[in-house]
């Protein structure tokens, strides 16, 4: 049961976009920053397979310009 | 907060979240999170210890977390001027490394070509006769050791002592010969002494930063978050300067690609620019530096027992300038394929008065069968323009490993050093020996073989035993096959300390199980002259020993008790204090072990309760004698511009091998990969090696994303999937490869061809064929 932390740089001038993208998915928790633009998202999901299907799918979001990976743990 | 009954995976996600919030922290200071969402953090109720990081050279100070005996969480430590509490995903992850399902815990010998457990002492004792024996039938210079830039100072402090004053030979070596010799040969040649005179605090002053083939977002993030803070935060320009197009490319604020190898023929057309246009500070120059030519037409050590003497002599200015004639920007790009506006650029970058410049590299440099030249030339273009030696100017070489200064280029774990000085020095020989309590007679006053020789050597027969400890040669040595079948051979006998089995494992006729970091004391000295220390903070599994107390066992059963008369309770404190004995003068002088127990750290020479962070000014270091700039590694105190030409590599492409094939690193593993593939986040994050090639040629050749790829060079073959796109892009022409992955085993493909001054290999560059598999 993987979780991850990220640090999430949003294209210019969609960092609210990028907060309300983020924080559709059920898996990910979103900690945006007060005062710079970059947004902390935990993820957490069940199982490997789970994991990569959400990692496409955040791929695709067009206002992320880089996610960048921090830790890392399985439950298991 | 913590506690022992709450809900792991809720600690865990707490984990990652204080991770994160640790990193935006010191990679934007001032930067805030609304208090509810981190009121809980950080995790509480483990015991945290200060270490230096298990990995890279950067030599991030990282506080452990310590529950039950186990080690079980890593942040970065915020009183560590290294790192400012910020960890990369390495070193986030470090302690999972120590608990891989098939760590070593039992010493392991071969008989019968099967692997039976003993006990260490048995293990020890058979290592110990086996010496012994092969000492008596084939001599002295039969028996060896190769360690690493990962073995701890007292490691390489007992080894040399061991096998260079107790054994005498001097058979030593690490494998920071494949990573750093290229880098001592620059700084012996320009300054007469090793490592950098500048720090990383060099990175909060500087206004430009040149990246000479150094993927520092991936080899030394923590570093290069630093300076992409400065490049927010105070505008300040990175250039990066490369082979491929690279994550640390994508990030700096202009990315200029140069053909292999001619990055000479750049440096040189640079210092034509400044001196063309005036730029070079004539005073500096004349006040405190020397111009001198060496031999050319070098070689590149391709024949076993090359041999390679300098001949040094002095030159002028004016032929320097004469020599330089030949590398006038616009001649330079067509062997380099710079632009001459680009060359013009960097050249203003480094000529302007008012800019502060700071140039890093690493393997890109070192790693090149003229990498005492290259580095020369990169020290010419500080000495010219007087930008060296003062915060923020500051020609920076980087190391890969956590101690390859510490141990090897401080203690001296190589074939020529000891750790004051050079074995052909009688007064050094002397000084080692009276330190060690042997006879002067016993160290041998010439140098055996470097590395690559040393295998050689293996595979001749001239060496009988080799005890490898902490590094991975079965992956590593380039043109690898040939040193795997010599040390199959008969009559080999091979001892291997580590911790996971590896490729080198596979070799051993005795595999001795290794207490790994935190698991034993030990200290560390990293790429700016900082020593760390660490304390024992948990048990190691099983058998597992450090490699300080392996030797130790094994030199007292040989009778020299004498020589280790260490107690097992204070062996590190005792053998740290003898080493100080060698460095106690004002160049070198090294923190009192207590300063280094309560601080994240000390840089060297540390001079009345003081650390040095600039060396060879009068202003910073107390060593110097004279006003101003005192290169004291040069007797009349004045740094060496050398005269070095652009040749060519020993292997270019040609119809048959027509691509260029460079190797490296990857952020997620480690080296070998042996710890971090041990790692599961990691290893999930790139859980094979792969080749990157251009999509340009990968159509040509009609080879998609995930293909596997036939790679052939004249020394092996290999298969591998390929990557398009992926984090890195090599120009048409070239393929990139990582070396982690043992089972695609990039060094059956490498040539064992080294720079002739330092004997340092080249892994950036061979000929090899492209074919979809
Ligand atoms: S940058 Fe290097 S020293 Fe720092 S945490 Fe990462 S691996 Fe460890």
């Amino acid at each position: 049961m993987p979780i991850k932390s990220y640090i999430a740089y949003p294209s210019e001038g969609k960092r609210q976009e990028l907060i309300e993208a983020l924080k559709e998915f059920e898996e990910c928790e979103v900690i945006p920053s007060e005062n710079h633009k970059i947004i902390i998202v935990v993820t957490e999901t069940d199982s490997k397979e789970e994991e990569k299907v959400m990692e496409a799918k955040l791929k695709e979001v067009n206002s992320l310009m880089m996610l960048s990976m921090v830790a890392g743990f399985d439950t298991n | 907060m913590y506690k022992q009954t709450e809900d792991r995976r809720s600690f865990l996600k707490k984990m990652a979240i204080l991770s994160a919030v640790t990193t935006a922290t010191a990679m934007f200071p001032g930067i805030l999170f609304a208090e509810e969402q981190t009121k809980n953090l950080p995790v509480g109720d483990l015991e945290w210890k200060k270490a230096p990081c298990r990995f890279c050279g950067v030599g991030c100070g990282v506080k452990v977390g310590i529950e039950n005996g186990k080690a079980v969480a890593v942040k970065g430590d915020p009183n560590s001027t290294v790192n400012k509490g910020l960890c990369c995903v390495k070193g986030y992850h470090a302690v999972i490394s120590m608990y891989g399902k098939d760590r070593l815990t039992k010493p392991l010998v071969k008989k019968n070509g099967k692997y039976v457990e003993t006990s260490m002492k048995e293990a020890l004792d058979l290592v110990a006769s086996k010496l012994k024996e092969t000492r008596e039938q084939h001599g002295n210079d039969s028996v060896s050791i190769y360690g690493s830039g990962q073995w701890t100072i007292p490691d390489g402090y007992v080894a040399s002592k061991f096998f260079k004053g107790c054994l005498s030979t001097n058979n030593v070596e690490a494998n920071a010969r494949l990573c750093m010799a290229g880098a001592v040969g620059g700084f012996l040649t320009t300054f007469g002494i090793d490592e950098p005179m500048g720090c990383y605090e060099d990175i909060d002053h500087a206004d430009v930063f040149v990246l000479w083939g150094n993927n520092m977002a991936e080899m030394h993030p923590v570093l290069f978050s630093r300076l992409l803070d400065q490049k927010y935060k105070r505008k300040a320009v990175i250039i990066d300067f490369a082979t491929r197009t690279t994550r640390t490319s994508v990030a700096a604020n202009k990315s200029i690609l140069f053909k292999p190898q001619t990055d000479l023929a750049v440096a040189n057309a640079i210092c034509h620019e400044i001196l063309r246009n005036g730029w070079e500070n004539k005073e500096f120059v004349s006040k405190y530096c020397n111009l001198s030519k060496g031999k050319t037409n070098i070689g590149y050590g391709l024949e076993d027992k090359f041999k390679f003497k300098e001949e040094a002599s002095a030159i002028n200015l004016d032929e320097f300038k004469k020599f330089l004639e030949d590398y006038t920007p616009e001649k330079v790009e067509k062997i380099s394929g710079v632009s001459a506006k680009d060359i013009k650029y960097m050249a203003s970058l480094y000529g302007d008065p008012n800019k502060k410049v700071t140039s890093f590299w690493c393997m890109g440099m070192n790693q090149h069968t003229r990498a005492t030249w290259i580095n020369n030339l990169v020290y010419n273009i500080h000495l010219l323009t007087g930008k060296i030696s003062t915060p923020g100017n500051s020609p920076f070489s980087l190391t890969g490993q956590p101690s390859a200064c510490g141990t090897v280029r401080e203690v001296g774990t190589l074939t020529n050093r000891l750790p004051y000085g050079v074995v052909m020095n009688p007064k050094h020989r002397e000084k080692a020996a009276k330190i060690w309590n042997v006879p002067v007679s016993n160290i041998p006053p010439k140098p055996t073989y470097h590395t690559v020789e040393m295998f050689r050597a293996l595979d001749r027969g001239d060496i009988k035993f080799m005890w490898i400890q902490v590094t991975n040669p079965m992956v590593t040595l380039p043109n690898v096959n040939r040193y795997t079948d010599a040390a199959k051979k008969e009559g080999r006998f091979i001892v291997v300390s580590d911790i996971y089995p590896t490729p080198t494992t596979d070799i051993a006729d005795v595999i001795l199980p290794s207490a790994m970091w935190v698991e034993r004391e030990g200290l560390f000295g990293n790429s700016e002259r900082r020593t760390q220390y660490f304390e024992q903070m948990v048990n190691p599994p099983g058998e597992c020993m450090s490699d300080t107390w392996q030797l130790i066992e094994v030199a007292r059963r040989l009778g020299f008790q004498e020589q280790f008369p260490y107690k097992e309770e204070t062996h590190i404190e005792e053998i740290y204090n003898e080493y100080r004995q060698f460095h106690n003068n004002k160049k070198h002088n090294m923190a009192p072990l207590e300063v280094l127990k309560e601080e994240a750290g000390m840089q060297w020479p540390y001079v009345d309760g003081k650390p040095t962070q600039w060396r060879f000014n009068a202003k910073y270091d107390p060593a110097c004698t004279k006003e101003g700039f005192d290169f004291y590694g040069k007797p009349d105190g004045k740094a060496i511009i050398w005269q070095r030409p652009y040749e060519a590599p020993p292997e270019v492409p040609t119809e048959e091998f027509p691509f260029w094939l460079n190797t490296g690193r990857v952020l997620e593993h480690w080296h070998t990969g042996s710890m971090t593939r041990r790692i599961p986040v990691l290893n999930r994050a790139v859980p094979h090696a792969y080749v990157e090639l251009n999509p340009v040629d990968a159509k040509r050749l009609g080879i998609s994303d995930g293909d596997m790829v036939l790679l052939t060079s004249k020394r092996g073959k290999l298969k591998m999937p390929a990557l398009i796109n992926g984090r890195g892009l090599p120009p048409v022409g070239q393929v990139f490869t990582p070396f982690f992955d043992e089972n695609m085993l990039v060094n059956k493909l490498t040539l064992d061809a080294y720079d002739p001054i330092s004997k340092q290999p080249d892994y950036k560059k061979c000929a090899v064929r492209v074919e979809k598999a």
